[in-house]
């Protein structure tokens, strides 16, 4: 927000006198206000704090008395002081500030404020409270106040809170006093109303009267509370019970795993015994009858292995010789198919030749004119000729017989018979090797049954105590497992009347429901509350410090450049070097605590995060040439909307002016009229132009 | 209605977050409540807060 107007009526040196100060922009933040000494400076500034907040305005005001305590007293005091000296008796004392809001906080609505004291003749603010009168003003509406305190408070709420006011209106020359008069507990507080943890503490006050109302709606804190606390108590215990029997439970089947396996170690006892004869009645002659069978069993079974094993040798031999003979007559088989092939040529030899070459000659009468004797060679010629159609014998025909007594179909079906018993015998051996095995199982089972009679007695015994034993473990298991099922059926039987009396709690409470619902949030309410109020607080010094640091740091010369300040919980703020040695800010020159103080005010500014005007009385006062443009420099760079400079003539001229002209939005100056005795404002001027 | 600034700085909003979160309200129920404060500051008819706070955590009722 911007200061937008400011009036004066009888206010000090000023008669009726009006600022009205043009929106400001980011790039023109800046109002320079001229005035000699003397000439009205300072009656602006206090315009503002008297005309915001009145007599709580005077506690925060340089160079006024703080006491607290006796604002009243004071206020009278000083606004007779601050009443126009040359005033009609009948004419009032007003101050009417009007704040609007700027690009940043356009939702905002614009305030106006007119606070008015009226006086007797002599000049004495009238008797009782009827001497002051505020109205304040939301868009033009006016706002209801029943009284000027209350009033007050809601323009803090509105605007912001009085306590903020040293931060943003501030005389230059006493900002150093911040640190003395206001003290580390006025920080503090200061702090707690700007950071909103003010807010909060109210908040936290009005919740706790709620939270006592809403008990006292519901029949009662005692009331209410001793029926959640009985059902506090009641679910509680039905809790435990619920955990009680799920581990009840647990154990019932622990222990029916327990009794299982005692079942399961009897039955292997049974059926030791039972393999000892004992359980079936079976008795040892029995037994031993059962050895003499498997014996016999086993005896035949190792004679006709033997007779197997012993055929299985001439098995084994034809086995082995099995292939070579095998080719071996089917090699005879071709012989004999090429024998008889070529005894077949050579037996129709003579009728080829007849054919070929006939007899007698004279039936040849191609070749009936040769000699006896030629044709003789020629038929003999040809005859070997024919008998060379098979020689030598095709591959693989045998070439004599050495089984030549097996011949043709004799010799395929030798062959046949010989590859079926080969194989007939093998089943055979493979099955009597089987029956064997077995019949040995058989006889060795008999046999150590037979055997263990010889320890029967003596391994009766301890499977009679094991037995014994198991027993016991099964009847305490059983036991145990009872008493288990017994306990979790009244843990269950305790359970069901407990939910039934946490319901009809339940249903007691469901009355107060709402309302206790309500109270059930305001308490959450309660406990954020106490936990942001304690730690919000040290945690907003700590920011405190850090901007203060940076804003000191901005104006100050080299030698504190790396210093950081802290605030004590007692006493001043503290300068601390590098290597940790400490300087008291009281103990430095007047314009380096100047500096602080301004420094810490724009520290306080930025902490709050509202960007309410900064109007500055003197800033530069006597600072030097080095200071003059760093502090300058510092207070045009803080992020604010507006920066209203009260200054004298020696302070922003020159080549400081011409710097800084560039975000000048309005210029004022205010000379005092000698003549008619009043203080007068004249717009769009400064010091040495009319610009 | 302007909201303390402890509900915009980043730092104190972390810390407001958590002890809100560790109770089990939101921070727009905490808002309410300071304007209901606010809004009463002043205007002499404090008798009226405690219907506004009953309506503030209506809201945060129905809304949680």
């Amino acid at each position: 927000m911007y200061l937008s107007k400011i009036r004066l009526v009888n206010w000090r040196s000023y008669a009726d006198q009006t600022f009205e100060f043009p929106k400001p922009t980011a790039k023109k933040p800046l109002v320079l206000v001229g005035a000699m000494n003397g000439h009205g400076k300072t009656s602006l500034l206090l315009a503002l704090y008297i005309g915001m907040y009145g007599r709580f305005g005077v506690r925060y005001c340089e160079g006024l008395n703080h006491a607290a305590e006796s604002d009243t007293l004071f206020y009278r005091k000083y606004l007779k002081m601050f009443r126009r000296n040359d005033s009609d008796q009948d004419q009032p004392t007003s101050v009417e500030l009007c704040f609007s809001p700027t690009i940043h906080d356009e939702t905002s609505e614009e305030i106006r404020l007119v606070r008015t004291w009226y006086f007797t003749s002599s000049g004495s603010p009238k008797l009782g409270d009827s001497f002051e009168e505020l109205r304040i003003y939301s868009n033009e509406k006016p706002l209801r106040i029943p009284d000027v305190d209350l009033g007050t408070d809601r323009l803090s709420r509105l605007l912001f809170p009085a306590h903020v006011m040293p931060a943003f209106f501030f005389d230059g020359e006493q900002a150093q006093t911040l640190i003395t008069s206001a003290g580390t507990p006025g920080i503090k507080k200061a702090i707690e109303v700007m950071f909103g943890t003010k807010v909060l503490e109210e908040v936290h006050q009005e919740v706790r009267n709620f939270i006592n109302l809403s008990h006292s709606r519901v029949g009662g804190k005692r009331t209410t509370t001793k029926l959640e606390d009985d059902l506090d108590t009641k679910t509680t215990e039905r809790e435990r019970l619920n955990k009680q029997i799920a581990q009840l439970q647990q154990k019932e089947i622990e222990l029916g795993k327990l009794c299982d396996q005692i079942d399961h170690e009897r039955k292997a006892i049974e059926e030791k015994i039972s393999l000892l004869g004992g359980k079936d009645g079976q008795g040892l002659s029995a037994l031993q009858e059962r050895l003499k069978n498997t014996q016999k069993r086993l005896n035949d079974a190792e004679r006709s292995i033997k007779d197997s094993v012993r055929s299985l040798g001439v098995n084994l031999a034809l086995s082995r010789f099995h292939v070579a003979l095998r080719n071996r007559l089917e090699a005879e088989d071709q012989r004999e198919t090429w024998e008889q092939l070529r005894k077949g040529t050579l037996e129709r030899a003579d009728q080829v030749l007849d054919a070929a070459i006939p007899e007698p000659p004279e039936r040849d009468e191609l070749l009936g004119n040769l000699s006896g004797e030629v044709r003789t060679k020629v038929r003999g010629r040809f005859r070997n000729a024919l008998d060379q159609i098979y020689n030598p014998p095709p591959q693989g025909c045998a070439s004599e017989y050495l089984h030549g007594h097996v011949t043709g179909e004799q010799r395929k079906g030798l062959l046949e018979n010989l590859h079926r018993h080969l194989n007939q015998n093998e089943d055979q051996l493979r099955k009597k090797v089987q029956e064997l095995r077995s019949a040995t199982n058989d006889y060795e089972d008999a046999k150590a049954r037979v055997d263990s009679f010889a320890n029967l007695p003596q391994a009766l015994e301890e499977m009679a105590n094991e037995l014994k034993r198991l027993n016991n473990d099964k009847s305490e298991a059983y036991r145990r497992l009872h008493q288990a099922e017994s306990e979790v059926k009244k843990l269950k039987a305790d359970l069901h009347a407990l939910s039934a009396e946490i319901g009809q709690l339940t249903e007691q409470l469901a009355k107060f429901r709402p309302e206790q619902k309500r109270i059930a949030v305001a308490e959450r309410v309660n406990r954020v509350l106490d936990g942001l109020l304690t730690e919000l607080k040290p945690f907003a010094i700590k920011h405190l410090e850090k901007a203060v640091t940076r804003h000191y740091s901005e104006i100050i010369d080299q030698r504190f450049k790396d210093y950081t300040i802290s605030i004590p919980d007692e006493g001043s703020p503290e300068l601390r070097d590098k290597s940790g040695k400490v300087h008291l800010v009281e103990t430095m020159s007047g314009f380096e605590r100047r500096s602080f103080g301004i420094a810490f005010s724009l520290a306080l500014a930025e902490l709050t995060q509202r960007r309410l005007p900064l109007v500055i009385d003197t800033p530069l006062g006597n600072a030097d040439s080095d200071y003059r443009p760093r502090l300058l420099k510092a207070l045009t760079n803080v992020d604010l909307d507006q920066i209203i400079m009260l200054t004298h003539d020696e302070e922003v001229n020159g080549k400081l002016l011409s710097a800084v002209d560039h975000t000048v939005s309005a210029k004022f100056l205010i000379k005092f009229d000698d003549a008619s005795k009043q203080s007068k404002v004249h717009a769009n001027s400064y010091f040495g132009n009319n610009s | 209605m302007n909201k303390p600034p402890c509900f915009q700085e980043p730092e104190s909003k972390k810390v407001i977050k958590k002890l809100c979160e560790e109770n089990k309200i939101d921070d727009e129920l905490l808002k309410d409540l300071c304007d209901v404060v606010i809004s009463f500051s002043g205007s002499g008819r404090k008798e009226g807060i405690p219907a506004d706070i009953t309506d503030c955590i209506d809201r945060f009722i129905e809304r949680a």
